[in-house]
């Protein structure tokens, strides 16, 4: 087996290389490969800046949604009225 | 959002006796990212339907909850299960192999024989997500792709980078193997980085 992985192979590598998920010699390699690579340093930058903006989108839009709690809790009241609870009690 | 939360150990006990203030925090809690993972699957418009009938499904099955999760890996399961099944309903799959089958990894055409780059990755004008996302039509192109991904691929995705699940859970919330969660969320992230690409070509 070679040392040092192809570009081909640092791109399948990539997600889980910034997930921290390679075993520490494959690790060392990719790195290696980064050191010499500059278009593979790129796509990898590229993944990363990829990941946080989904990130980025994620927040955004956890921000503006505002789902309607109390009706949901709603709904579950009716159905647990229609259900009988553990202890046979119903503790509301 | 996300209020401090009880332990399982404490809310179990507490949602089984039909405690509402236990299902107001629960709901608080778990509610967005149910509709998020539901979203993912079966689409925007009947997310939220899909989302409530999840709940529904969760108070009947509570007794029967074995903790072999956590409560919200169980949660999770039982949403990407009744909106699987609601897609099966519309005559359309959520097939494991159609989605790690068939879709490329990264064009092998921009590779040469010997796994070089043949055609590299452009330079992008941006460093930061918010250098992305200020141009609208990037915006756009991002959440068209995103919509357009295999139902698997998009929830894992929108679990782990979107909502922040780890890698586990996220492998019991769609009952697929560790190995097969990573390559899902591998071409996830690819395909939405190769969208931005294309855009700065």
């Amino acid at each position: 087996m070679k040392m040092i992985p192809s570009c081909r192979e640092i791109t399948e590598q990539a997600s889980d290389y910034l997930d921290q998920n390679l075993p520490p010699w494959k690790r060392a390699a990719f790195r290696m490969h980064l050191l010499m690579c500059i278009y593979c340093r790129r796509h990898v930058k590229h993944l990363g800046l990829t990941i946080s903006t989904l990130g980025k989108i994620a927040a955004e839009e956890n921000a503006r949604e505002n789902s309607d709690i109390q009706q949901i809790v709603e709904l579950i009241k009716q159905e647990l009225e229609e259900t009988p609870g553990q202890k046979g009690e119903d503790c509301r | 959002m996300n209020q401090q939360l009880p332990s399982d150990d404490e809310l179990i006990p507490r949602l089984l006796a039909h405690d509402e203030a236990a299902y107001t925090q629960v709901v608080s809690a778990y509610h967005g990212l149910m509709v998020h993972l539901a979203r993912a699957i079966v689409g925007a418009a009947i997310a939220d339907e899909v989302a409530q009938e999840a709940w529904l499904a969760v108070i009947k099955a509570l007794p029967r909850f074995e903790r072999r999760s956590s409560l919200k890996t169980w949660i999770l399961r039982i949403v990407s299960n009744t909106a699987k099944t609601r897609l099966r309903h519309e005559s359309r799959t959520v097939s494991l192999e159609d989605t790690l089958g068939d879709q490329a990894n990264i064009d092998p055409s921009q590779f040469n024989t010997s796994g070089r780059w043949a055609s590299p990755p452009t330079v992008w004008h941006a460093d930061t997500p918010d250098d992305l996302l200020a141009s609208q039509e990037l915006r756009a192109c991002i959440d068209t792709t995103l919509r357009a991904l295999p139902h698997l691929q998009r929830a894992a995705l929108t679990l782990r980078d979107m909502q922040g699940l780890d890698m586990e859970s996220i492998c019991k919330v769609l009952e697929v193997s560790e190995s097969n969660g990573r390559v899902l969320l591998h071409r996830a992230r690819n395909r939405i980085q190769a969208a931005i690409e294309e855009f700065y070509q």
